[in-house]
């Protein structure tokens, strides 16, 4: 499954690189952070996602995810990133493209997720790719929410 | 024309030990409705009926109750978990709520309970989450969080704002067998161990195909509405009448802690989310829930890492509840409806909380899927309105305003004189009158439900063993 966005911040393009390259602050960034551990190139955290009405009774799911942080060059990062939600398990890559502008960074962002069998059998009953989507986007916005707070 | 005495039905027993043991019956006749599924739902739906004067028999594969039903977490909803996402729900949440504790006080422990903010993300919530419950006529009241602690001396004392909602807890063993009870003295049959085969028309009527799961015979009952009330399994009943309901498992697990730690059930105040409520269910505390996509509807257990993370959440709440053992664990299904054609609108229309499907074919077929403990009964209103009507039956609800028998279970089963049960009857009464007698009230319940199952079997000429 193929997502992507462009997000942009008034914030200079090292400052922004300086937030998404450092395992700790990627971790705090997260939305819904529950718990997270930091090693030197990447992390392990436990945080909530947003999923609407899929299930009845819950807006909100406990995920958990392996991320490994990888500088290609000075403006390319990609998260490569494994874990489960809903006893389910999901991987793939975000590739983070920073580009300076007028008075700050544009970001574009693409991902790339596999989901695994349990989570496919959802995509009879709800459109997956679009809460995907918003799961995605809801990481991606706060993630340079953090990097401007920072 | 038929003539229909109650209990008195046409069936064909095919058996290649014993062809044609069964058979005799008494006078043949149809009945009105058959509600394939024996858990709250089934059960209610099999009640309202029966109250509009209709002949019907509730059919359940294995134990009634003992599926989803037996399975939840004890909480009668306030609603308020869910004003802020779903409106509708959360009103009929409260609306039930009240006409529950009016006509079956006896099943249900008026705990209250407390939404409890821990974090700053927790207090931002607290705005959205009142102006809600204003908005739907929710009441709550904002407690002082010493009084709290007071209160509920368990609680985290990192609280920030703590509020109070009337939350229940409701006995899910005492309802079922009080609902099965009613609807049995108003006529319905309630038949475990039969699993519906094959649903076919057969000219006005349908004829329901049965296998007997305790002597492995089949049997063949016919009426005139079928409804699906199947739950999680809904979707393969559906498939035996040859139409689809797609009904999607999912599957939750609780943990069970050996002492009830407080007086009220505590939720954690934010978005509801996974591991956010702990309710005191009799005498130990009850952590849940999780939610998780399920392939073997057969074969569904708890897994370590769930007991962990809902005594970590639970112990945000209630510190305590982490140096307690855990007694153990277990695992719910409930269905996803998938309303609509296409993905797109079924994940649009996923809060409605339950949908009522008449099928075009077979005629007289319906399926309904969803619900909550808590709302059953309306559930049952409506699908009975549904059915009523297609049958030319003007006859309107009255499970909303008739008290449920099972208040004195161990009275109730004097009445109901189950020969069969003449030695355990006398276990009962020595309990009763006792220093037991509160515990046994279980065992009464157990006894009743027996009784009314057995009863019924034996009014349709089925062996109980």
């Amino acid at each position: 499954m193929k997502l992507g966005g462009e997000l942009e911040t008034n914030e200079p393009p090292e400052r922004v690189r300086r937030v998404l390259t450092s395992p700790e602050k990627v971790a705090t960034c997260l939305p819904h952070i529950v718990s997270w551990e930091a090693g030197e190139k990447g992390l392990r955290a436990t945080f909530r996602v947003n999923i609407g009405g899929v299930v009845e009774y819950l807006s909100r799911l406990t995920a958990r995810a392996n991320i490994e942080i990888r500088e290609i060059d000075h403006d390319n990062i990609d998260y490569v990133f494994e874990g489960t939600i809903a006893r389910a398990k999901y991987s793939g890559v975000i590739h983070v493209h920073l580009d300076e502008k007028e008075n700050g960074t544009r970001i574009q962002w693409s991902a790339d997720v596999e989901l695994g069998k349990t989570l496919q059998l959802l995509s009879r009953f709800i459109n997956v790719d679009e809460l995907l989507d918003k799961i995605v986007k809801e990481v991606t916005e706060s993630m340079i929410k953090c990097v401007e707070k920072t | 024309m038929l003539v229909f005495v109650r209990a008195s039905v046409l069936y064909r027993a095919s058996s290649p030990s014993q062809p044609g043991e069964w058979g005799r019956g008494l006078a043949s006749g149809v009945f009105d409705a058959l509600v394939i599924g024996g858990g709250i739902i089934g059960l209610w739906t099999g009640l309202d009926l029966a109250m509009r004067g209709l002949r019907v028999a509730v059919l359940e594969r294995g134990v009634i109750g003992g599926e989803t039903s037996g399975k939840f977490h004890g909480l009668l909803h306030s609603g308020a978990r869910y004003a802020v996402r779903d409106p509708v729900s959360a009103s009929e949440c409260i609306s039930e709520n009240r006409v529950l504790s009016r006509i079956a006080s006896h099943a249900i422990e008026d705990t209250g309970g407390y939404f409890v903010a821990l974090t700053r993300e927790d207090e931002e919530y607290y705005e959205e989450l009142s102006k809600a419950l204003r908005r739907i006529g929710i009441p709550f009241r904002e407690v002082p969080v010493e009084e709290a602690r007071r209160e509920e001396p368990e609680l985290n004392p990192g609280a920030r704002i703590v509020i109070e909602v009337p939350d229940k807890v409701v006995y899910g063993r005492d309802m079922v067998v009080s609902v099965a009870l009613t609807a049995f003295r108003e006529g319905a049959l309630v038949l475990e161990h039969l699993e519906a085969m094959e649903i076919r028309s057969a000219g006005e009527e349908l004829v329901v195909r049965l296998q007997d799961r305790l002597r492995g015979d089949s049997v063949e009952l016919r009426a005139r509405a079928v409804i699906n009330a199947a739950g999680p399994w809904a979707g393969e009943v559906a498939k035996r009448a040859g139409v689809r309901a797609e009904v999607m498992p999912t599957a939750g697990t609780m943990v069970v802690y050996p002492r009830r730690l407080t007086r009220r059930v505590i939720n954690r105040m934010r978005p509801p989310s996974d591991g956010d409520i702990v309710v005191p269910y009799g005498s130990s505390s009850i952590a849940g829930t999780t939610a998780f996509i399920v392939e073997d509807l057969e074969n569904v257990e708890p897994v370590e890492e769930e007991i962990e993370f809902l005594t970590r959440e639970a112990a945000a709440m209630l510190p305590r509840i982490a140096e307690l053992p855990v007694a153990r664990a277990y695992t719910s299904i409930r269905p996803l409806i998938r309303i609509g054609s296409e993905p797109e609108k079924a994940g649009r229309e996923a809060t409605r909380s339950f949908q009522v499907i008449a099928h075009s074919e077979p005629r007289g077929f319906f399926t309904v899927v969803g619900g909550k403990f808590t709302t059953a009964r309306l559930v049952a209103e409506k699908l009975g309105d549904t059915v009523a009507k297609y049958l030319g039956v003007g006859k309107r609800s009255r499970t909303s305003e008739t008290p449920l028998a099972g208040q004195d279970p161990y009275q109730e089963l004097r009445e109901l004189k189950n020969i069969d049960g003449a030695l355990l009857q006398r276990v009962l009464d020595s309990i009763r009158g006792g220093m037991d007698e509160e515990r046994g009230r279980l065992a009464a319940y157990a006894a009743l439900h027996y009784a009314v199952t057995a009863m019924s079997r034996k009014a349709l000429g089925l062996p109980t063993a």
